[in-house]
């Protein structure tokens, strides 16, 4: 039962370096577990890797393998892909390195050239990862470009001005590559732009679609904007999307609105802000829309991974995407039709008293934003951010590495500038002790509890889960950590050095299985210690490759 | 309160309204721009680590007459617009020069004092400190004395006379923070913790750092414990309580009033 998977690493070993990621190796990107060929390790966002030589059984004998130190300081987000032996990761401001995945020694640098006076309202000029697609690897950068890059040397391609900086947005977040397009998303609601997400042709760099997620005049949904308040109605789309190539369809999560505390000037339900939108990858055309947090102001945007999965509901099979959201409810949807199935919070939340039939928040009276101060749950970093969660098909388990923390929200007058802050409003965290986060394994299905594992204080970093039973996670005190996925029992940990603000992976080279996770501004890569139950394959060791 | 209505509203009134305070000190004279924008800008931008009205968070307290990293205005203006490398204050680029320096308007404004009317001795403060055996055991002041406790030789900047008295009399409640052990502080600088081992054996002591997996303590004595946490069998946190001992039945009311004017004058270097 060992051999497809030892099959798999030898010829994922004995492929030519850098050999073409054609779009049939992204759609199936779990055959190649040897590989990390998307941001979350496959287009559905699941963050599974179906590796299982480190298993819950030999994990304590993981060890330090190598570590990059980032040229550029700042604390490292990213997610690295590795593509037959090579790793691209993404450093502060967007810079690109290649390194050998086995050695950690680099193979080329891209630097970008960052304009004087960039902007970067709300958020540091951070980056979380590339995209591949053939022979290019593309990257976002902070001024609001999209660089094509030969993954073999890093020299430009391409590039192209996506959109304009000096008027607040930026691009963080890793690209998605499919199908002979390259799709973006951007930020900067806390400056009151207009989102979107932008679709360019991978081999030219020509734009071939955008979709605005705040809807303009004449079209559908503008009507939840009052007057014209959609003109800088925000609506970022900082995390990368997930792809059903089955449907066609594209899901990406989309932002908060502008002003950011202050509501008072945009009446309505703020569409496509704060939702889940589903669209044509051919055309970029809107099929459904299912929104989180209606006229958000609290900075709840939903801006988390999409998980798309298969599940059995009310005695019928079905496609599934599931959100673990900033608002503090997880989600699960039909991915085809957007029908809300369940909602269940994931943390103790203050804000709502449920959620009605339709998915819709039954919102408490007295939770905006006041002049003299709102006291609630969750903080405006939310029950979930940035970070990723993680899906395992083998334990039928949904991950996330929840924040339990409540903060006081104020509000203030606001007008808009271009390229200055749109906020109104502004809040204290309740922190110290009293802060604390959990990795919470939930039913995919509904969302119901089924294992916690406490962390001293709310988590910065995503989560990975491994055919090897096991769960990898960090903490802000700079501890990398591997639980049981069936019992959330610690089975292993690290003190890397630095707070962990980012998502960790999983890949192989010659046979061998490395975790990779950023800490501080230095990549760590851990393995089993040479001969440390690497040839004592037991029952739990086996492989679990399932195919999307 | 000898304070002016302006520095009244903008210290005690950190949560007012912009526009309703600024109609309410307009009755007693014109509010300064540079100080609404600024405090406007500091509550989106800073308070969020810095606490609102700058009262400390996990970041430094900022309403101070001075500050350490920012002795001038313009140094201040610079550490807004840079920040300071090897600490998480960041460098707010995004700023023009003209909201930095409202920023530093308003935290300047955070910092002034009213000169305050101690009616201790300051000589005689300075003699109770120093007794053998007294504060000198455990804290340090411009280099003399020995211990783990907060350095005192600039708490009269940290600290106002009721702050000071409060500390000598009720430390459980005047417990300074920390921004240790994590990103999302503050953290009571001296949390009292009790910890039952696998051995059946209980540890007392101060919190010095703690994670998932490791707490490390501070016995009574000094001696440092680094606990495995996973391997305890209970551990209880304990806030309100601090190591230093209450003075308040060991001093006179005067000899309190004479450590407090001696202890609002320690200044540091000028």
């Amino acid at each position: 039962m060992r051999l497809p998977l030892l099959l798999a690493l030898a010829l994922g070993a004995a492929a030519p370096l850098l050999a073409q990621v054609t779009d049939a190796r992204l759609r199936a990107a779990r055959r190649e577990p040897a590989n990390w060929l998307t941001y979350s390790g496959d287009l559905g966002g699941q963050r599974y890797s179906p590796l299982a030589q480190v298993t819950t059984a030999n994990v304590a004998a993981l060890r330090p393998a190598w570590i990059y130190q980032a040229a550029m300081p700042g604390t490292l987000q990213t997610s690295p892909l590795v593509v037959d032996g090579v790793m691209y990761l993404t450093e502060f401001q967007g810079h690109v390195v290649a390194l050998d995945a086995r050695s950690g020694r680099v193979l080329w640098r891209y630097q970008q050239a960052i304009p004087p006076g960039l902007l970067a309202l709300g958020f540091a000029p951070t980056n979380r990862g590339v995209a591949v697609l053939d022979s290019t690897v593309f990257v976002g950068s902070p001024d609001a470009r999209l660089i094509a890059l030969d993954a073999r040397s890093g020299a430009v391609r391409w590039t192209v001005p996506v959109a304009d900086n000096a008027l607040g947005y930026a691009i963080t977040g890793a690209p998605l590559a499919v199908d002979g397009l390259v799709l973006t998303g951007v930020s900067g609601a806390e400056a009151g732009i207009r989102g979107f997400i932008d679709a360019y042709d991978a081999r030219t760099g020509e734009r071939r679609w955008r979709f605005h997620t705040i809807p303009g005049a004449g079209e559908a949904g503008v009507e939840t904007w009052g007057g014209e308040s959609w003109k800088t109605g925000g609506g970022s789309t900082w995390v990368t999307g997930s792809y059903d190539p089955a449907l066609g369809l594209l899901y990406w999560g989309v932002g908060n609105p502008g002003p950011l505390w202050n509501g008072d000037d945009r009446p309505g339900d703020n569409l496509y802000t704060c939702a889940l939108v589903a669209l044509d990858l051919r055309t970029g055309t809107l099929r459904w829309h299912f929104q989180f947090t209606p006229h958000d102001t609290h900075d709840w945007d939903a801006a988390q991974v999409p998980v798309l999965f298969e599940g059995t509901v009310a005695g019928r099979a079905r496609p599934l995407v599931a959100m673990a959201n900033r608002n503090g409810f997880y989600y699960v949807l039909d991915r085809a039709t957007g029908e809300f199935l369940a909602g269940t919070p994931y943390i103790r939340q203050e804000w709502a008293e449920g959620l009605d039939a339709a998915g819709r928040p039954v919102v408490r009276p007295g939770s905006e934003p006041t002049d003299t101060g709102t006291s609630l749950a969750p903080n405006l970093h939310g029950a979930s951010n940035w970070y990723s969660p993680s899906y395992s098909p083998r334990a039928g388990l949904f991950y996330v590495a929840a924040r339990q923390m409540g903060s006081r929200y104020y509000k203030y007058p606001v007008s808009y500038t271009p390229g200055r802050y749109f906020l109104g409003g502004g809040e204290a965290e309740f922190g110290g002790d009293s802060a604390q986060g959990a990795v919470k394994a939930l039913d995919p299905l509904t969302g119901r509890e089924r294992w916690s594992f406490p962390l001293f204080s709310p988590p910065w970093a995503g989560l990975l889960s491994t055919a090897g039973g096991l769960v990898f996670g960090g903490t802000n005190e700079g501890v990398f950590f591997a639980l049981s996925a069936r019992t959330g029992r610690p089975l292993w940990h690290f003190q890397t050095g630095a707070m962990v603000n980012a998502n960790p992976i999983s890949y192989a080279v010659g046979g061998r299985q490395y975790v990779a996770v950023a800490a501080g501004s230095t990549l760590q890569v851990f393995a089993l210690a040479t001969g440390a139950g690497r040839a004592a394959p037991t029952d739990s060791t086996r492989p679990a490759v399932r195919l999307p | 309160m000898r304070t002016t209505p302006l520095l009244a509203a903008l210290l005690l009134g950190s949560a007012a309204p912009l526009a309703a305070q600024a109609a309410r000190d307009s009755a007693f004279g014109p509010v300064p721009r540079d100080i609404v924008e600024g405090r406007r800008l500091f509550e989106s931008q800073c308070a969020r680590c810095h606490g609102v009205g700058g009262t400390g968070g996990v970041a430094p307290a900022l309403d101070r007459p001075r500050l350490r990293r920012a002795p001038t205005d313009e140094a201040l203006v610079q550490v807004i617009l840079t920040g300071l490398p090897g600490t998480a204050m960041i460098g707010f680029w995004n700023f023009t020069a003209e909201e930095a320096t409202q920023v530093a308007a308003y935290v300047r404004a955070l910092g002034r004092r009213p000169p305050e009317v101690l009616p201790g001795d300051p000589a005689a403060g300075a003699r109770l400190y120093a007794e053998p055996g007294r504060c000198g055991a455990c804290h340090i002041l411009d280099g003399q004395g020995a211990g783990w406790a907060p350095d005192l030789s600039e708490v009269g900047l940290r600290l106002n006379a009721a702050q000071l008295r409060q500390s000598l009399t009720d430390p459980g409640a005047a417990q300074p923070i920390s921004p240790l052990p994590s990103v999302h502080g503050p953290y009571p600088a001296f949390l009292a913790v009790e910890a039952l081992t696998a051995g059946g054996r209980v540890i007392h002591g101060t919190r010095v750092t703690e994670d998932d997996f490791t707490l490390v303590l501070r016995e009574a004595d000094g001696t440092l414990r680094s606990l495995d946490k996973t391997t305890l069998r209970r551990l209880r946190k304990i806030p309100g309580q601090s190591p230093m001992p209450s003075f308040a039945a060991t001093f006179t009311a005067t000899e309190l009033d004479d450590l407090v004017a001696y202890l609002a004058g320690r200044r540091g270097a000028p």
